[in-house]
């Protein structure tokens, strides 16, 4: 009985030394998806295990990364938009990573800056959806949706990456004159919800005629319900593009394995999958799916630089409050 | 000793978290006039909420008083909503009546209240104003008859004795609900978040913000001492108030009848209280939005393959586990300190209820960061921690009442205190214990932000964030399928336990 004992607790050891790997990696809930096939892909191609840890909304990532950050508990953050992704780099909560599938990015706009931290997978531009049976005559701009009262839910720029994009959507359009603009939308907002999933939810319930969403929502739409029930436009002014990166974590104890994580998510097998899935086009060149003839497209796009955003957030955010409350 | 192991139990998690992010510099956010813009607005609306409540508790608690029937069992059984329903399910309801599409605007009454401060305090209404039915209609019936049968015979009308009589015997047991149903109101998130909106925002909400939103956790943790502060201030002054209870622990009836306008009002009150629950049960077989009926939703829930999406299964297992034990702990302690007839217990205790819970998970979470704690026992301790004082509540009039005569016999005759506690105490008091635990095991059971704000999901699934899950991922008909299992779960022990209360009350 003993051999057998010691048998086990050598054969237990040998296992350890010779590297049984595994990975901890940080996203929200809408990428829980990549359990079904593409983390056991992973798994079976490196003989790593992934722990996939669904932190609700991409707010929630950072939270847990601030929270952490004296003592790492993660090897991989994905899901981290242009802002919020600028705040994690600025708190020193990233590693620079340098994955071989990061030359298969075509646009470089979608870059991170600086450079080697962050790898954009995939992004999408906003729009406002509305309901064609409730408000036939949309709006095609933001000027005009000022003229459509209690009829736009929009999300809590402090609380949802989405509403936050809106904001920062808005003072890239009107720049000096954002707030003079938000003053004239303030009484066509009917509210302003935690999260998307809580607008979405209102906005299916009839609430509002129109909500701050993602211009592949038609393309959603169609896939899953064959028709376009609810419809997109994107604002004559200019489309605002949210990106989504993925990186390592600084004080990753497994830098290698997180490496070949990002390496995996820049694939073709992950990159083909996002489309369905997460609703948002790849970073990478691959073919897109029919529904996405449905997606609202738009020529003119506007942007703020990550810089200019991280240096005046808290003052737009403070400006906003008052606006608001 | 037992009080100061709380003490501990509370300040540990906190001591750590305040050391490693609170900013001292930042206790001046107390001065700025936002905050004092966010801290009016949060007792107005806890004032105005429980006004309201008080308001619409009063005739069915005085049916309470005068009747025993179906109706007065319904409204007695009331109090268990707040702890049971969850906020979401409000939420939904105030949508489908209240919004431009709603039930009333579609009967052509157009009541805009859903987005306005008169949303926020309805529904705050409808979560504490059973908590005054519960309180007021118990004191009232502790009220000896024969009370009562004096001033009549001396002549007094219904005013006089309501002056002279019954109010001053009341009185004590409306401040007692009226700190709670304020707590609750002072510290509500869900309802003020979804039902007002963003130009509502009270400290709960302004924590949440601060955490979630702008990862400023010094700011979050001084919003919290504020909260805190307020509310421990608030309970020091009710302890002030003297206790005039009767001290009888026996339940009776007054002799006259109901009034008309009293029953009218009481059936009004029912139907608006279970109208909301019957609107969250609706919804493990109809769909809201499509307007159909389906069992397709609650099948799905447990086919294997859903499952390995959403932990349904194993959420509803964690679920009972944690709520079981935090409520054995709960209840347990709940006796012992109400035993304890000194009012520190009362001073220490009351107060927690003021602690948020989004700053509670978030000490929990970090001690799960830093030493590795498994979240098992994190949450337990945290439910235990956070329903205590719920417990102590309801239970401290019932200890405080048990006739001490009996002990002290028992003692005289040589019986161990374990002995007392198994042949006295226990089957005396066992409808006390039933209730309360199946109060905190409802509490638990539907509870949401701790686990959400630690951010569990795939570690320790509870049934709460599985919940949340499903509506994120637009699963919105399975997600009202499972809150509507869930209300029905607790309500199904609800009665098997009120059967188990009769049967030994019969015995």
């Amino acid at each position: 009985m003993n051999r057998y004992r010691q048998f086990w607790v050598i054969l237990f050891l040998c296992v350890g030394i010779a590297g049984f790997s595994a990975i901890r990696v940080y996203t929200y809930e809408s990428l829980n998806w990549l359990h079904e096939s593409l983390i056991p892909l992973f798994e079976q191609q490196t003989g790593i295990e992934v722990t996939l840890v669904s932190l609700g909304d991409a707010g929630n990532i950072l939270s847990r990364l601030l929270l952490e950050k004296r003592h790492p508990q993660s090897d991989v953050v994905m899901g981290l938009d242009q802002t919020l992704a600028y705040r994690a780099f600025t708190e020193g909560l990233l590693e620079p990573v340098d994955p071989q599938n990061a030359g298969r990015i075509v646009d470089r706009s979608l870059d991170f800056e600086p450079g080697g931290y962050l790898y954009p997978f995939d992004y999408g531009a906003l729009a406002i959806i509305y309901d064609p049976e409730r408000l036939p005559l949309p709006p095609s701009s933001f000027r005009e949706m000022t003229a459509y009262p209690k009829s736009l839910l929009i999300q809590d720029p402090r609380n949802s990456s989405t509403g936050l994009s809106f904001l920062l959507w808005t003072i890239a359009v009107y720049r000096e004159e954002w707030k003079a603009f938000w003053e004239a939308l303030q009484p066509a907002i009917l509210t302003v919800t935690s999260g998307w999933s809580e607008g979405f939810a209102k906005f299916e319930a009839g609430e509002a005629p129109m909500m701050v969403s993602y211009a592949t929502d038609g393309a959603y739409s169609y896939h899953y319900y064959g028709s376009d029930r609810y419809k997109a436009f994107v604002p004559e002014e200019g489309a605002f593009l949210q990106i989504e990166y993925v990186g390592v974590t600084k004080g990753s104890s497994n830098r290698e394995e997180a490496r070949q994580f990002v390496e995996f998510v820049l694939s073709e097998e992950v990159q083909k999958e996002l489309p369905l899935n997460q609703w948002m086009f790849p970073a990478t060149p691959v073919e897109m799916p029919e529904a996405y003839a449905y997606a609202v497209n738009a020529p003119l796009h506007v942007t703020l630089s990550q810089a200019e955003v991280s240096e005046n957030l808290d003052l737009w955010l403070s400006e906003w409050e008052e606006i608001m409350y | 000793m037992p009080i100061l192991l709380f003490i501990g139990l509370w300040a540990i998690p906190f001591a750590i978290l305040l050391k490693d992010f609170l900013r001292f510099e930042d206790l001046s956010i107390v001065l700025d006039a936002k905050f004092l813009k966010i801290l009016w607005f949060t007792l107005y609306q806890a004032a105005g909420s429980t006004a309201i409540a008080f308001g619409i508790a009063l005739l069915p608690a005085y049916y309470l008083y005068r009747k025993r029937n179906a109706l007065s069992a319904l409204l007695e059984s009331a109090v268990f909503i707040p702890f049971f329903l969850p906020p979401v399910s409000t939420v939904i309801a105030f949508s489908l009546l209240f919004s431009a599409n709603g039930l009333f605007a579609r009967l052509g009454l157009q009541l805009p209240i859903l987005y306005t401060v008169w949303a926020i305090l309805i529904a705050h209404a409808f979560y504490n104003s059973p908590i005054f039915v519960k309180y007021i209609g118990t004191a009232l019936r502790a009220i000896p008859p024969a009370l009562e049968e004096t001033a009549i015979s001396e002549g007094a009308g219904r005013f006089a004795r309501f002056w002279w009589i019954e109010g001053p015997l009341v009185f004590p047991a409306i401040a007692k609900a009226f700190f709670l149903s304020f707590t609750y109101s002072f510290m509500s998130f869900a309802v003020v978040l979804n039902l007002g909106g963003l130009r509502f925002t009270t400290l709960e909400v302004a924590i949440a913000n601060a955490l979630r939103g702008q990862f400023d956790f010094s700011r979050a943790l001084v919003y919290a001492i504020a909260q805190f502060v307020c509310l421990f201030i608030l309970n020091a002054l009710l302890t002030l108030v003297p206790d005039t209870s009767t001290g009888s622990p026996t339940l009776t009836l007054s002799r006259t009848r109901p009034s008309p306008i009293t029953t009218i009002g009481s059936f009004l009150y029912a139907a608006f209280e279970y109208g909301l629950v019957l609107i969250g049960l609706l919804g493990f077989c109809y769909d809201f939005w499509n307007r159909t009926f389906s069992f397709e939703p609650i099948a799905r829930l447990f086919s294997p393959e859903f499952n390995r999406r959403f932990p349904v299964v194993r959420s509803l297992f964690n679920s009972f586990a944690v709520a079981s034990v935090a409520a054995i702990g709960s209840v347990t302690a709940a006796f012992l300190f109400g035993k304890a007839r000194e009012k520190w217990a009362q001073r220490v205790i009351m107060p927690t209820l003021g602690v948020s819970s989004a700053f509670l998970a978030m000490s929990l979470l970090y001690l799960h960061i830093l030493f590795g704690l498994p979240f098992f026992p994190l949450l337990t301790a945290g439910y235990f921690l956070s329903t205590l004082a719920v417990a102590y509540a309801f239970m401290r009039p019932m200890v405080r009442n048990f006739p001490a005569n009996l002990v002290e016999s028992a003692k005289i005759d040589g019986a161990s205190r374990f002995r007392i506690f198994r042949s006295i105490e226990w089957p005396l008091l066992f409808p006390v214990f039933a209730a309360v635990f199946f109060q905190v095991f409802a509490i638990v059971f539907g509870e949401f932000t701790l686990p959400y704000t630690m951010q569990i999901r795939d570690y320790f699934p509870l049934a709460s964030v599985v919940n949340y899950a499903m509506n994120a991922q637009r699963y919105y008909r399975e997600g009202a399928a499972f809150s509507a299992l869930n209300i029905g779960i607790v309500f199904f022990l609800f009665l098997v336990s009120n059967a188990i209360i009769q049967k030994r009350r019969l015995t």
